[in-house]
C-alpha cells in the first residue's frame, strides 16, 4: 500500500509596509509558530523573502504536517504585521521526501503553472525526466513540485494548478538554465505545450536556518 | 533638464540598462510604473544581475532585490538595509539624491556615465537608471534601478543627470 504523502500549506502574507512589520514577523515565525507547529507534529519547512516578482511587503511560508489536520494555521495567521493570508493546500508529486528541508543559500524560484486538469499527471511524469540532466547541468536543485488543491474556478475551467519549487544558486544560475528550458528538442518544451500558463518569482530563504 | 523619451532612450550608454528601461517601459502601460511585483526574473531575464530595487518606506529607502553585479561592485552588505544610515557615505548620499528626485519627478532618470567615486573603485565610470514602480498606482512607492561601470575613460562624461518626459 502506497504511503500517504504528507500534507503542505502554502502560505502568502501581505505584511504591513515597512521593514520592521517584516522583521516582527519573521520572528514571530521562527520564535513562536514555528515550535507551536512542530509540538502539533507539523513542521516549519521554508519562510521565503521575496526578491523578484513579490511585492516587497509579502511573505511565503511553506509548512508540512503529517496529516490533513491544520489545527495550528492560527500560529503563523495572528503573528504580528499580517495584513492578509493566502492558504493554497499542496500534495507532493515526485518531490519532495516527507523529511526532505530546502537547502540554505542561494535563490528559490517558485514557478506556479496552470495546466489542464487531465495534463497533470503528464505534467509531472515529463517534469520527473527532465530534471535529471537539468540538475547535472546547472548549481540547482528541484526542492519539491506539487499539486494545489482544486478551487471551484479551477473545476470550473477545467484547469489543475501546480506549484514548482526551484533551488539556484543565483539569479545567474537560473537565467543560463534557461537555455535547456527552451531546448526544442528538450523535455522543458514538451512540458511547455501543456501548460496554459506559468509565472515565476524569485525569493531567498530566511528560515529554517 | 528634461528630454524627450527617445532622447532618454539614446543617453543610456550600457545595453544592460536599455533593456531594463524597455522592460519598466513594456510594464507600465500608461501607469506611474508597473508594481514591484510585476517584475518577474522572466522579463529582467540578462539583464537582472545590473538590476536593483529600493522600496520607499515613509521618508527613507530601504534596499529590496539587488543584483549579482551591483553585489560585486559594492563587495559588501550595505551595514544598515536603509538608506538613511548610510548617508555619511559619499556615494549613498549621492545615490540618496538621484532617488529623491527619481521619486518627486515621477520620472525615469539617468546620471552618468560619470566616475564614481565608491571607495576602491575610482578607477571605473558608471550609469545609473531608476524607474519608479507604483503599488498603488497613484504614488511612487518604490524604485527599480539598473547599474553598470566601465573603466574610467569607456564613455563620454555627463554632468547632470537626465529625465525622461
Amino acid at each position: 500500500m502506497p504511503a500517504i504523502p504528507a500534507h503542505y500549506d502554502y502560505l502568502t502574507f501581505h505584511l504591513a509596509r515597512g521593514r520592521q512589520a517584516w522583521a516582527d514577523f519573521a520572528a514571530h515565525v521562527r520564535d513562536t509558530a514555528a515550535p507551536a507547529i512542530r509540538a502539533a507534529g507539523g513542521e516549519l519547512v521554508g519562510l521565503f523573502q521575496g526578491q523578484l516578482g513579490f511585492a516587497s511587503n509579502e511573505a511565503v511560508v511553506l509548512l508540512r504536517w503529517p496529516t490533513a489536520a491544520r489545527d495550528r494555521l492560527r500560529e503563523v495567521d495572528q503573528a504580528p504585521g499580517v495584513v492578509t493570508m493566502h492558504p493554497e493546500k499542496l500534495t507532493p508529486t515526485v518531490r519532495p521526501a516527507d523529511d526532505k528541508l530546502p537547502r540554505r543559500g542561494g535563490i528559490y524560484v517558485h514557478r506556479w503553472f496552470t495546466v489542464d486538469a487531465d495534463s497533470v499527471a503528464d505534467f509531472v511524469a515529463l517534469s520527473n525526466r527532465a530534471w535529471e540532466n537539468f540538475e547535472g547541468s546547472y548549481d540547482t536543485e528541484i526542492f519539491g513540485l506539487f499539486t494545489a488543491e482544486t478551487t471551484a474556478a479551477d473545476l470550473r475551467e477545467g484547469a489543475g494548478r501546480l506549484l514548482l519549487l526551484t533551488y539556484y544558486a543565483s539569479h545567474g544560475v537560473w537565467e543560463n538554465s534557461r537555455e535547456q528550458t527552451n531546448d526544442p528538442a528538450g523535455l522543458f518544451v514538451k512540458r511547455h505545450a501543456l501548460t496554459r500558463t506559468t509565472v515565476g518569482r524569485s525569493s531567498r530563504l530566511v528560515a529554517p536556518t | 533638464m528634461e528630454d524627450t523619451g527617445d532622447n532618454f532612450a539614446r543617453a543610456i550608454a550600457s545595453d544592460k540598462l536599455l533593456v531594463i528601461y524597455g522592460v519598466w517601459k513594456e510594464l507600465r502601460g500608461g501607469r506611474i510604473g508597473p508594481r514591484r511585483s510585476e517584475l518577474t526574473p522572466s522579463h529582467l531575464r540578462r539583464a537582472t544581475p545590473w538590476a536593483f530595487t529600493v522600496d520607499l518606506i515613509g521618508d527613507d529607502f530601504r534596499f529590496g532585490f539587488a543584483g549579482d553585479r551591483l553585489m560585486q561592485f559594492l563587495e559588501t552588505r550595505c551595514a544598515t538595509p536603509n538608506l538613511s544610515g548610510l548617508r555619511e557615505i559619499a556615494f549613498f548620499a549621492a545615490a540618496e539624491k538621484l532617488f529623491r528626485r527619481c521619486v518627486e519627478t515621477r520620472k525615469p532618470l539617468v546620471s552618468g556615465p560619470k566616475p564614481t567615486f565608491y571607495r576602491g573603485k575610482e578607477h571605473l565610470e558608471r550609469q545609473v537608471l531608476l524607474l519608479p514602480l507604483s503599488d498603488d498606482g497613484l504614488d511612487v512607492t518604490g524604485l527599480l534601478g539598473a547599474f553598470d561601470t566601465w573603466q574610467l575613460g569607456t564613455n563620454r562624461h555627463t554632468v547632470s543627470p537626465l529625465l525622461a518626459d
